[in-house]
């Protein structure tokens, strides 16, 4: 295959990039352009639950949220990876067991390192 | 004893490197115990390498131009590398230079190094294993690691013991030398890949094409004309020498700059044929600028030392005018003029180191007068100037003056301008011995100076003897010399004649 | 689905590398209970799991040939024993600094060696990858342990920095990694070296599919970021400065190693019969690498960075082995890369013996003024290193250089010779302004550094200057195992 052949292949791509670009371009443009603006305070304002804000927006958050929000994506997966296997064990056999096993094994091992280093606890 | 089977030439070359061990592993209870043991040591070391090479100039046959005391060991079989030494006339008064300077630098250390002693010592002796290692390697390669291993040791010397721009000095010889050598080795690997081996016996009988030969000259020539150093990358020498402590000078001058020579004789000349004389006219040119032009120069130092370095860059003109004329005077003359330079600039640096270590000062105004008060000192001094500046009786002059014979044969004109420059160093040699040794006496305290002490005649007579001995008695050393060079320009005629390419002759 | 039996002898054959998994992780259990000298006693531990690991590796090799695990996911031959006994060398020697560097600081934890085992384990699947995602595996796991081990001083902001900017540049070229590997897939439609080599010789009649070449390409981009080599190189002075010495240690040491296995698997093993075709890429940036390895560390003023800069360069060397190809070039890079560990770790060792009052790593080259007074043992050590690196014989670093300059010029690239060789010079120019610091400059009235090299740096030290002294003597042997290893590689 030569060169002229291949990017020839893209050439849909490109049009569809294109075609893509240009509604997006259009819809933004055309709303800018249509829309009715009238700002007042109230409107500029960010709204919380009827009160007003009590602090900036961009606040740090304590460290201990990302702790326990990664903790949780790592066992949230091991769910995910759990119910399909334990669905099909039946015909993936002891190969797959086994597998798991290893698997939940390496993350026993984290998870006693996470309690011992601390990071359960909250304060 | 039995020298068949005895490695005599690694015994030499080792045996330096063993004492800087011993010497690195002393340990004192003060500095001053601790320095004359690593000076006691180390002389004692180097006398035994200078006793073994005496061994070897009287076991040299000078019948045949064969390599002698030949060893061969397997040494690196993924390359086929062999680790093969042996000397031939052209190399073994190279290396009865190395093993007589060093000794006596490591002697006189002892009043003209302050610090750091031991290493100072330790530096020499592993830099006398790699100068006789250079000349007496017949691989390729290691014939580039002795060479190149050279830097490292002087680099040191120069750099920590040196004078006030001790760094600038040292950098600059260390980058030259480099890239000169980086280049030739690339040469000797293309070489090496040709041949198969970097047997240098080998490689003399190995022929290669004409544009081969040219590149290959001129990598070699980049590598040994910096070492040599010839006209106009002679620049790192003067500094060199001004900031090196006096050992290193002496050696600098003494037996690192014939490795240039050697180099040509060892490789350009028997491997290149048609490129030497293809470029022989050049170098011709670039001699004649050497001796004309650097004379010149160093009639205008006030520092003694660094007219010494300018006198050596004109004295090495004559040996490579001499080497390139390609006939048994000019090359015969051209490795004499080598050995009585490594003598006489030797001392000449060791005299100026003598009175240096007295006052300080290397300024030739400061001095003056000092025959009154020095009569030993002037008179070994003058034997030196005379040698240096070529009278008739002294080495010098058997050198020069085979150096013109060859010269001459070749071209009047060469011949005329190279003889002028004899003249010329008799101006600057005169004048500066004027300057230093008659003179009103107008500084007192060079008036105040004692006379040569024991350990500095020790040195300097037998250097003494020497200039005058071979300069009456030359054939000591032509006869040992003469079956080489005779082998070495009969090959070399023999492949240029050779009608291997038309061109080569038109160049001419 | 796969046979069990299968499967334990396959488990049972990769051993050294399912034991340095286990050991990792019970390391790992073990010094998170630990009360006291969890460093100090996890460190050995690590250096014991390392030990074993190579022992085991070695026992593989006396077959002789070379086996494909796991469904031809991981090859086991002479090459990856060779590769994997350089990166064990870099590994138990960044421990060896880490316990001088580390054990007795603050931030001297002991996951320090966990993550060193782990990026090991990386390196060692690197190696041993016969299948680009088995590459990717190991590639992963290797950078994920080296981008905590880079920001491991998280109370000093270069090292958070370092940490960051390696991380976000690692995950880049991660990505064309994989854009690379999924384009190769799209055009042959497997994954796997030997037959994506099968695949090239076939379409070689005909000519090759430009989207595989882009692939290629995307691949060695990957790759010549691991390396560091020109263009790709921008973060390496940053990490090597920001990161703890011991650490910048690790990383000059056997990541390198590993990614320079890895290249040679994808270049030789898959693509081998493209030489043509990627030899430019890698003369490209082996030139550029050697060129500017030397240029820009002419005007460093911190060790680290120029030492960055010096192993940028060494690593454009050890690719004119690639670039020549062939078995010669193949074993000229690997004698290449083996010294060049061997004198980094020997660099390093040095280094970390002088510190200041805080116990840290002198980072400044005028901390080194005078050092030659002060502990002559040290400096000359270094010198020693120091010239080997701007190959001055009869050091080790020359013979290197000799090797892969053979190659280069056997291959007839002349030009190309001599442009290397200039670059040496240039670069010899700051090893010697090192020396130069120690040797000739007088130590500044007001500093405080001590030298003090611990037991575990002079097992580094020691052995690393014997090696580079005393290699002329004995070079046969390396040479021996290097071609055998580049034989294997095919």
């Amino acid at each position: 295959m030569n060169s002229g052949e291949f990017l020839s292949e893209y050439f849909p791509i490109l049009v569809f990039i294109a075609i893509a670009a240009g509604i997006s371009i259009a819809m933004i443009v055309g709303s800018w352009i249509s829309g009715i603006r009238r700002p007042d305070r109230e409107k500029l304002t960010p709204y919380e639950c009827g009160f007003d804000a009590f602090t900036d927006a961009r606040h740090k958050f304590d460290v201990r949220f990302y702790l326990v929000a990664i903790l949780f994506i790592i066992f949230d997966l091991e769910i995910a990876f759990l119910f399909p296997w334990a669905v099909s064990l039946g015909e993936t056999g002891v190969f797959a067991f086994w597998s798991m096993m290893v698997f939940l094994g390496v993350l026993t091992i984290g998870f006693i390192y996470e309690w011992k280093k601390g990071a359960l606890d909250w304060e | 004893m039995n020298l068949e089977n005895f490695p005599l030439l690694s015994f030499m070359t080792f045996l330096p490197l063993v004492g800087a061990l011993f010497v690195m592993i002393i340990k004192g209870a003060n500095d001053e115990r601790v320095k004359n043991n690593a000076v006691n040591v180390g002389a004692f070391v180097s006398f035994v390498v200078f006793a073994l090479s005496c061994v070897m100039l009287f076991q040299f046959d000078k019948t045949t131009a064969d390599f002698q005391f030949v060893e061969n060991v397997i040494w690196f079989e993924g390359l086929n590398l062999t680790y093969s030494m042996g000397a031939d006339g052209i190399s073994v008064f190279f290396v009865m230079l190395s093993t007589l300077l060093t000794p006596l630098c490591i002697l006189l250390c002892k009043q003209s190094v302050k610090s750091r002693v031991r290493e100072y010592v330790c530096a020499l002796l592993v830099l006398e294993t790699f100068m006789i290692g250079t000349f007496c390697a017949l691989d390729g390669i290691l014939f580039y690691i002795f060479f190149e291993g050279v830097l490292l040791p002087m680099f040191l010397l120069i750099g920590v013991w040196g004078g006030p721009r001790r760094v600038y000095a040292a950098f600059k010889f260390f980058l030259f030398t480099l890239l000169g050598s980086v280049l030739m080795l690339i040469a000797l690997i293309y070489m090496f890949n040709e041949a198969g081996t970097t047997d240098i016996p080998t490689l003399m009988e190995q022929g290669y094409p004409y544009m081969a030969q040219m590149w290959l000259f001129v990598a070699f020539f980049a590598s040994f004309a910096v070492k040599m150093p010839m006209w106009p990358v002679h620049t790192w020498l003067p500094d060199a020498h001004v900031e090196a402590p006096t050992g290193g000078s002496v050696i600098l001058a003494g037996v690192l700059l014939k490795m240039g020579g050697y180099g040509f004789l060892r490789f350009s000349i028997p491997m290149f044929p048609e490129a030497v004389e293809y470029f022989a006219p050049m170098i011709f040119w670039l001699s004649v600028i050497a001796i004309i032009y650097t004379s010149l120069i160093a009639l205008v130092q006030d520092d003694m030392k660094k007219m010494i370095a300018y006198s050596s860059v004109a004295h090495m003109g004559y040996v490579t005018l001499g080497i390139f004329t390609a006939t048994t005077q000019g090359v015969e003359g051209a490795i004499f003029q080598m050995i009585s330079h490594g003598l006489i600039s030797a001392a000449l640096f060791l005299c100026v180191g003598v009175i240096y270590d007295r006052l300080h000062t290397r300024e030739i105004s400061r001095y003056g007068g000092i025959v009154k008060n020095m009569p030993k000192y002037a008179t070994l001094f003058m034997i030196f100037m005379l040698g240096s500046v070529g009278l008739p009786g002294t080495s010098g002059f058997v050198g020069e003056i085979l150096s013109l014979m060859g010269a001459f044969q070749i071209d009047t004109v060469i011949g005329t301008l190279a003889a002028s420059g004899l003249v010329l160093g008799a101006t600057y040699m005169l004048w500066l011995y004027r300057q230093v040794v008659f003179g009103p006496g107008k500084n007192k305290d060079a008036l105040k100076m004692s006379d040569v002490n024991g350990m500095e005649k020790f040195a300097l007579i037998p250097l003494a003897a020497m200039v005058l001995w071979i300069g009456v008695q030359p054939n000591f050393v032509l006869d040992r010399i003469a079956p080489s060079v005779e082998n070495l320009l009969a090959n070399y005629y023999e492949a240029i004649s050779l009608p291997t390419n038309e061109l080569a002759r038109l160049g001419r | 689905m796969m046979d069990m039996t299968t499967i334990i002898t396959d488990l049972y054959m990769a051993r050294a590398d399912v034991f340095l998994a286990c050991a990792a992780l019970i390391l790992l259990a073990v010094g998170v209970c630990l009360k006291t000298r969890a460093f100090h006693r996890i460190a050995i531990g690590g250096v014991t799991a390392l030990v074993l690991t190579l022992i085991m590796t070695l026992q593989q090799d006396n077959s002789g040939d070379s086996i494909t695990l796991f469904g031809d996911m991981l090859v086991y031959d002479r090459f990856g024993v060779f590769m994997k006994v350089l990166v064990s060398i870099g590994a138990i020697s960044a421990i060896f600094m880490g316990v001088r560097d580390l054990g007795d600081h603050v931030i001297g934890k002991f996951e320090y060696v966990i993550l060193i085992l782990l990026a090991t384990l990386g390196m060692n699947i690197m190696i041993s990858s016969n299948n680009m995602l088995s590459l990717y595996m190991g590639l992963e796991l290797q950078s994920l342990a080296l981008y905590i081990l880079a920001a491991f001083n998280r109370n000093s902001l270069t090292s958070s920095e370092a940490g960051l900017k390696y991380f976000i540049l690692g995950a880049l070229s991660s990505g064309m990694l994989l854009f690379g590997i999924s384009l190769i897939y799209g055009y042959t439609g497997t994954t796997s070296f030997p037959l994506i080599a099968d695949i090239v010789l076939i379409e070689q009649t005909d000519m090759v599919s430009m989207g595989m070449l882009v692939g290629l390409v995307f691949i060695l981009v990957g790759l010549a970021f691991k390396i560091s080599a020109v263009p790709f190189h921008m973060w390496t002075p940053d990490v090597y400065q920001g990161a703890p010495s011991s650490v910048t240690a690790f990383f000059a040491m056997a990541p390198k190693m590993a990614a320079m296995a890895l290249m040679a698997r994808v270049l030789f093993s898959a693509f081998g019969e493209l030489h043509s075709d990627w030899a430019q890429i890698i003369f490209a940036i082996s030139l550029a690498s050697m060129a500017l390895g030397a240029f820009a560390g002419l005007v460093q003023k911190n060790l680290y960075r120029l030492l960055a800069y010096s192993s940028i360069g060494h690593m454009g060397y050890a690719l004119l082995g690639y670039f020549v190809g062939g078995f010669t070039g193949v074993t000229a890079t690997l004698v290449y890369l083996s010294i060049y560990l061997v004198m980094t770790a020997g660099t390093f060792a040095m280094i970390l013996s002088v510190r200041n009052k805080d116990n840290v790593a002198a980072t400044n080259l005028n901390e080194f003024a005078g050092l030659s007074k002060k502990s002559p043992v040290v400096a000359y050590g270094l010198a020693i290193m120091l010239f080997s690196m701007a190959g001055i014989p009869p050091l080790a670093g020359f013979f290197g250089k000799l090797y892969i300059f053979k190659a280069v010029l056997d291959g007839g690239y002349y030009t190309l010779a001599v442009l290397g060789v200039c670059a040496s010079v240039v670069a010899s120019y700051y090893y010697l302004k090192l020396i130069k610091i120690m040797f000739f400059d007088q130590p500044s009235a007001h500093d405080d550094y001590v030298v003090a090299p611990s037991r575990l740096l002079r097992w580094v030290g020691v052995p690393s200057v014997l090696f580079v002294v005393t290699f002329i003597f004995y070079p046969d042997w390396l040479v021996y195992e290097a071609t055998q290893a580049a034989l294997s590689l095919r």
